[in-house]
């Protein structure tokens, strides 16, 4: 166990589904051969298949204290990445209408705006997605060269880009499926919580970026940190998918939608719009106290009154969301 | 052990046949003692330490970089975001929000981040295969995308003499010139508007034409727009989302309204569709589509019932108490009273002492204040005036005749044509009368009506009878389209320097409409809109260029703009309008439509590659567009593209010899081999930066600013200019308007002084709009709206061709069905369709959307007429119609003025019918 | 119908995991490669890495050998039945129709190569090494084939220590194909007869990798 732990906690209350954090980290990190595919940062709307299509069914993480891999998804749960040939419409007069390269079948944010039906009544919710860095890494126990470690100093779970052969046995066991093959390198890669900006006192670029203003970030043990208040003091957020034994270092202040039609009046979770059911499934037993303790704060706020967590989640400027012990100055 | 580094040097090669060994997990992973090799480790724990990190230096060469510089983006997406732009090895990396928005106060949330994902992408037009590199000059038919590359020179000759044959042999009033949006690129815009006005050339509007005008903010406010910059949303106690989706079309402000949920505001989103704002709502009303006016007078009814108005500020702010004969349906006026009497003077009841009085503060009152001094004005009652030829005449207040309208909209009427639960109705009533402030968040959504001016109106009624207009965290706030340039009037000097009066300024949609096939059977109170528009023409209210009616449009200059890709009646104007035209010329970065479709495309400095300034209503910073590198191949920017043919027409003009042409409507003798010179002022603007100080010295609002000190930093309008606004810019205090008004007491820029929601212009009576109502849409019979919403994937067009974009959607163009339409239909997830009605039809992808509305196709809108479609396009099924009421002028406050007033390109009341393509 | 080449597979891997577990096989010569004649090889299979991976492959293989040594120069043909040609190699840069500053999209996410190997010790010795990349006191060298990549030489003394010897010469490997069956020739300059080799086949189409895969026992060659 590293003794410090890097931590991120978002807001899915403020989550605009914008995909500027998405954006921030492909043109960072993964704008490079190899990489069209993946995404490190996705933004995906719940319910839903996700990214890639069905990862939360896909396998992964711990069964009874062993690393139980499950499946590498194949590139069309992921989705191709298109391309299209603009000189032949637009320079050379061929005349062809612009066209993705392959027929469109699915991609990284295929579900966008879907959600599901229940009762005659839509629901959805943004899940934005990195790796969870988790206390206990099933990419890393699974990895045959051990190319996969947790840094001591920060928690941060890296894949030795050089040692690294691309077997995949990560890619299976990573329940999140946030680890991606690159097939030009011939290693997988996946998330590095922006370990070259938090060394520099920056934040990651999918929270400094997200124009939404929902991601909080520092270490966990500080208590002086956002996310140190948000889980363990306040306790309005979550990790997603608890069950598989991972122990993931990401936190979700879990989604309301407004109530049903003609429910107003009766506060937010008395016929809530989003079932139970499928909020646990992601966020565990523990969503419906958490959420009815926010709306209790949200039910203060709006009567005249103020909430110290629904203050701190505001996040006023960048001070308040995040806090990086490493910080010397902030540059870029 | 031995140095870990070295050793793994050597691991690193080993090859995919072996390392953890044939049986390595059999036993789990790493668990069995390790071989003693010399120069290798394998004794360590992932978990606790790592020997070999040295390569972490792989990624912190990844985040590295040369040079950074500011810029921002000219797409008109409201948003004026400050990004830093990196660049490596000589090219452009990536962008990242600049992030240093000062803050306004301790209270209010900052500014930072403010960029979007579009924002995060823009490199890829300085580079992609859309950008334009050289001149080009059409060689097969338009649109047909066969081209020879030109030399500038080549190019600009060919223009030149084009614009000039023009003036000479059909008048300047053919040379056209569209472009948009001023505060996105002011300098640039100016560039060409200047060219226009030196060679007399018609300037169009794109606000109006765009629907982006809000038509009832000019005939209640007098204005063209105001809205509270956002970190005022942060201020509100109950926010209404109401047409606006600000989750996708106002990225870098939605989190204001998000935190005011927090500190304490009721959030409700009124939209058909379950959209992405309304999941953080409080309150989510699905109503019916174009039923905004039914639900706000619903609305109205409840709050008037229910005594939940501001009585007081109702009284003084509103002509709520101005006096009407009710004979005539007009305002009883003091020329009605007095021989001499100003007809732009009014009157109400003062309940001390149940006598009429001249209400102060209208255009034609003495008094310049609209202070009651302790009169109370009367609301309610029936009254009988004696006129100036000893006439009596029955009067009301404006208020009574609103309760009357009022009535009409009962409960359960309004629950009936809205699809609204009773209940859910009633609630949003009593938030809207008793949280304070209330602001409606207004978009296109509800703008974008044929009658959107009414629907305006019956929501400013809304919060004006709450008090909430001109009050932090209040008021209706429209935010569609970057229109509002802070710097006004150094703008103005730029743009057109003799002065608008000596300028020819075109509504678009008027023009567009006249010039094109476009043709709208309805009527309106039995005539067709033809009628109203040559009467409306010959009482001098519209303006219609050519002035000679038997001459044609010739040329048409388009910059900073996609006009035919976003022009309603597309299919209608191809083979009319576009045909009719003898030269278009397109100034661009990228080949879009407008582009493709035209005679000479001339390459254009991205936004990366510029010297510019960028404003926007939705704060109150200044901040700069920069030359991150030279423009890049042969492009140059917008001003020195406008510079080279200025000198062009000049050097053309000596050449030809041609003699002044005199340009009788001004009484202006255009020597055009000076041409250059006047365009530069005389050499004092010549380059891009010259013209940026020029504005930023000529406005109150950048007093003391320069361009070099705004690369540094975004700076805060330091103060505003009483001729342009209606509040002053406080220091520790969020922008909102109309606080002159409210506080200061200030006359309302309308005819009677006050906000003015009964309009007694004869065609507005004639039509039974003397007051907000609903009424019915003007459509087509076809089964499903055809919805082409703002979205989050594009700022217009821009950004529809982005890879990076593309790639998050679904590929291409996608139209959003409800299942219910689409089972109907038999039509499946990603199915082929046709969207067809009379006017035209495109062939597009389905995407099955639970939360779209039933009854309603959704395409978000922009996309390039090159991409994706099978057939057609997305304004393939519109057309142009025009509301006759959006034709007045010549009354009180209500003139053409361009971007202010003008018809409206309307297109939400279009309807379709979707069939599943079987390929 | 597939062809049962050699007819015992479970016995013989537990044989061999009790020969890993007493730490090398003994020098036994039950396996041998007569010279010039094709000989089906025994395939063990490597047991499950974890508890969800399934026990088999779902395809079988079946491979041959046919050796030859001629003066001090083995070549073994190494050969089987393999229907998918499964390379992965670094997708090349391309341009994609005319734009030619997009690249060719990649994305086989879930793609192995095919792979051959061959193991000989390093020295004659009375044991056999540890059919696991050797022993510390028994050094082994490979010569190792992958679709679509260059021909690799490593050496190991055990599990876990393979290092690259780029200046080894003596071996090389050649592959071909006619129809399914797949061939892979090494040669080995300087061959002792008295040493004896091992094969390991990668199916990459069924998602053979690292410590996936198909592996003989040590075989001797006999004239």
């Amino acid at each position: 166990m590293s003794k410090m732990q890097y931590a991120m906690v978002m807001d899915l209350n403020k989550c605009l589904g914008c995909q500027t954090c998405t954006v921030a980290c492909k043109k960072l990190w993964t704008d490079r051969d190899g990489m069209g595919y993946m995404y490190w940062n996705n933004v995906e709307t719940r319910p839903g298949a996700g990214y890639p299509a069905g990862w939360s069914e896909a396998g992964g993480g711990f069964r009874d204290g062993r690393v139980a891999p499950g499946e590498i998804p194949p590139i069309g749960k992921y989705g191709v990445p298109f391309e299209y040939d603009y000189s032949q419409r637009l320079f050379e007069g061929k005349g062809k209408p612009v066209m993705p390269h392959v027929d469109p079948t699915n991609g990284p944010n295929w579900g966008e705006d879907v959600g599901d039906t229940d009762r005659g009544e839509t629901h959805f919710f943004y899940l934005p997605r990195i790796c969870n860095h988790c206390t206990h890494p099933a990419c890393l126990e699974a990895c045959p060269r051990k190319a996969i470690y947790k840094r001591e100093e920060d928690g941060i779970v890296l894949i030795d880009q050089e040692r690294c052969r691309g077997y995949r046995q990560c890619v299976r066991a990573c329940p999140y499926k946030k680890i991606y093959m690159n097939e030009v390198a011939g290693v997988s890669q996946k998330c590095i919580f922006c370990y070259p900006r938090l060394a520099k006192g920056t934040p990651n670029a999918c929270a400094k970026q997200c124009p939404g203003r929902l991601r909080f970030v520092g270490m966990l043990g500080d208590p002086l940190s956002p996310v140190h208040q948000l889980v363990r003091v306040h306790k309005v957020a979550l990790p997603l998918l608890p069950g598989k034994g991972t122990g993931p270092n990401v936190y979700y202040v879990p989604p309301f939608n407004p109530p049903r039609r003609g429910a107003y009046g009766k506060g937010i979770l008395h016929d809530p719009r989003i079932p139970w059911k499928s909020l646990e499934a992601l966020f565990g037993p523990r969503v419906k106290e958490v959420a009815s303790r926010l709306a209790a704060e949200l039910e203060i706020a709006q009567s005249g009154g103020k909430s110290d967590v629904l203050q701190l989640l505001i996040g006023r400027d960048d001070k308040v969301r995040y806090r990086i012990p490493a910080g010397k100055g902030a540059t870029g | 052990m031995s140095d870990g580094k070295i050793s793994r040097r050597r691991f690193l090669w080993i090859s995919s046949l072996s390392a953890a060994g044939l049986l390595a997990g059999a036993a789990g992973a790493g668990k069995e003692s390790p071989p003693e090799v010399p120069g290798f480790r394998f004794d360590y724990d992932p978990m606790r330490s790592y020997p070999y990190r040295g390569w972490e230096s792989l990624y912190a060469k990844q985040w590295s970089w040369d040079k950074v510089a500011r810029s921002t983006h000219s797409a008109n997406c409201t948003g004026s975001c400050s990004w830093k732009v990196y660049v490596k090895d000589g090219v452009m990396l990536r962008e990242e929000q600049a992030s240093d928005y000062p803050r306004i106060s301790e209270d209010l949330p900052d500014y930072n981040p403010r960029g979007c994902q579009k924002g995060a992408c823009f490199v890829e037009y300085v580079y992609g295969a859309q950008r334009l590199r050289f001149p080009l000059i059409r060689t097969g038919k338009r649109g047909e995308g066969k081209w020879r590359r030109a030399t500038w020179d080549e190019a600009l000759e060919s223009i030149a003499g084009k614009l000039l044959d023009n003036v000479y042999r059909y008048g300047p009033d053919t040379n056209t010139f569209f472009s948009v949006i001023p505060a996105m690129s002011p300098v640039s815009f100016c560039a060409g508007s200047r060219l226009a006005h030196y060679i007399g050339g018609v300037v169009c509007s794109f606000y109006d034409w765009y629907c982006d005008l809000p038509p009832g903010e000019p005939l209640t406010w007098g204005v063209q727009t105001e809205a509270c910059e956002c970190a005022d949303w942060f201020n509100a106690k109950l926010i209404v989302f109401w047409g606006a989706n600000v989750t996708q079309t106002r990225i870098p402000d939605a989190h204001f309204a998000f935190e005011a949920r927090y500190n304490g505001a009721k959030v409700v989103g009124i939209s058909p569709d379950f959209n992405s704002s309304c999941t953080h709502a409080d309150l989510f009303l699905g109503i019916a589509p174009g039923t905004d006016a039914d639900l706000a007078m619903g609305v109205a009814r409840i709050l008037v019932e229910e005594k939940l108005f501001d009585a007081s500020y109702v009284r003084e702010q509103t002509d709520m108490p101005l006096l009407v004969v009710e004979r005539t349906r007009r305002f009883l006026r003091e020329s009605d009273l007095e021989a001499k009497g100003s007809d732009e003077v009014f009157c109400f009841v003062d309940e001390r002492d149940g006598k009429v009085k001249k209400a102060p503060g209208s255009m034609g009152s003495p008094v310049k204040s609209i202070g009651l001094a302790g009169a109370v004005p009367a609301l309610t009652g029936r009254y009988e005036v004696t006129g100036k030829t000893g006439e009596k005449m029955a009067v009301v207040p404006v208020f009574e005749r609103l309760r009357k309208v009022l009535r009409g909209y009962t409960l359960d009427k309004v629950a009936r044509t809205t699809g609204l639960d009773r209940r859910d109705i009633v609630a949003f009533a009593r938030m809207m009368g008793t949280r304070k402030p209330a602001m409606i968040i207004h978009g296109a959504g509800t703008n974008h009506w044929f009658h959107n001016d009414l629907i305006n109106r019956s929501m400013i009624l809304l919060v004006a009878l709450t008090g909430n207009t001109g009050k932090n965290g209040g008021g209706f706030n429209h935010y569609v389209g970057q229109e509002r340039v802070w710097p006004e009037e150094g703008f103005k000097k730029l743009a057109f320097p003799e002065g608008g009066k000596k300028q020819r300024f075109q509504n678009t949609t008027l023009w567009t409409y006249v010039h094109s096939a476009n043709k709208d059977e309805h009527t309106y109170n039995g005539k067709k809109i033809e009628k109203y528009i040559e009467e409306s023409v010959a009482n001098g209210w519209m303006p219609l260029y050519p002035k000679n009616r038997k001459q044609k449009p010739r040329s048409l200059i388009v910059w900073r703009a996609n006009y035919l890709n976003q022009a309603k009646g597309n299919e209608k104007i191809l083979p009319s309008l576009w045909n009719d035209l003898d030269l278009i010329v397109n100034v661009n970065y990228r080949m879009d439509t407008t582009a493709l479709y035209s005679d000479i495309v001339l390459p254009a400095a991205s936004y990366y590659e510029k010297t510019d300034l960028n404003t926007t209503d939705c704060h109150s910073y200044i901040h700069p567009f920069s030359k991150v590198l030279d423009p890049l191949f042969e492009s140059r920017t917008d001003w020195d593209i406008f510079s080279a043919l200025a000198k062009k027409i000049g050097e053309v003009a000596v050449r030809r010899g041609l003699p002044p042409y005199r340009d009788g409507q001004f009484g202006w003798e255009r020597d055009f081999t000076k041409v250059h010179a006047l365009w530069s002022g005389g050499g004092k603007i010549s380059t891009d930066e010259e013209a940026a100080n020029f504005i930023l010295a000529n406005a109150e609002e950048t007093k003391g600013m320069t361009y070099a000190g705004l690369k540094e930093r975004p700076r805060r309008f330091v103060r505003t200019d009483p001729v342009s606004w209606n509040s002053d810019v406080e220091e520790g205090v969020a922008y909102t308007p109309f606080k002159h008004q409210v506080y200061k007491k200030r006359p309302w820029r309308t005819l009677v002084g006050r906000q003015q929601f009964y309009i007694d212009h004869p065609w507005f009576l004639d039509l039974g709009e003397e007051l907000p109502v609903s009424k019915e849409q003007v459509t087509d019979p076809y089964p499903l709206y055809w919805n082409t919403p703002h979205g989050r994937w594009s700022i217009h067009s821009t950004w529809r061709d982005n890879r990076y974009m593309l790639r998050l959607q679904r590929g291409m163009p996608i139209a959003y069905l409800n299942p219910a339409d689409a089972a109907a239909r038999g039509i499946r997830d990603n199915d082929w369709i046709r969207i067809r009605n009379h006017i035209g039809f495109c062939v597009v992808r389905a995407k099955i959307l639970p939360g779209e509305r039933r009854g309603r196709v959704t395409m978000y809108h922009g996309w390039e007429k090159f991409l994706g479609f099978r057939h057609g396009g997305w304004q393939s099924l519109t057309y142009i119609k025009i509301k006759p009421t959006q034709l007045v002028g010549k009354y009180g406050h209500v003139n053409f003025r361009l971007n202010y007033w003008g018809p409206t390109g309307n297109n939400r009341d279009v309807k379709v019918e979707v069939e599943k393509v079987r390929t | 119908m597939i062809r049962r080449d050699f007819p015992i597979r479970q016995p013989i891997v537990s044989l061999v995991a009790a020969a890993v577990l007493l730490g090398s096989a003994p020098a036994f010569a039950g396996f041998t490669l007569a010279q010039g004649k094709e000989t089906p090889l025994l395939l063990n299979r490597t047991p499950p890495m974890f508890a969800t991976d399934r026990a088999v492959p779902n395809r079988d293989l079946h491979a041959r050998a046919m050796a030859r040594v001629e003066g001090k120069v083995l070549r073994v043909t190494l050969s089987w039945d393999d229907p998918t040609e499964d390379a992965v190699a670094g997708t090349k840069r391309a341009a994609y129709g005319s734009d030619s500053i997009y690249r060719k999209p990649t994305g086989r996410t879930d793609a192995f190569g095919d792979a051959a190997a061959l193991m000989l010790p390093r020295k004659p010795g009375a044991r056999n090494p540890g059919i696991m990349m050797g022993d510390r006191d028994r050094e082994v060298r490979m010569v190792l084939w992958r679709a679509g990549s260059k021909v690799e030489t490593l050496h190991a003394r055990g599990r876990g220590t393979v290092e690259k010897t780029p200046d080894e010469t003596g071996m090389t490997a050649e592959p071909s194909r006619a129809g399914i069956r797949r061939s892979v020739t090494f040669t080995v300059r300087d061959f002792d007869p008295a040493v004896p080799m091992a094969f390991a086949v990668w199916d990459g189409g069924t998602g053979d990798r690292n410590g996936y895969k198909w592996y003989t026992p040590w075989y001797r060659f006999a004239r």
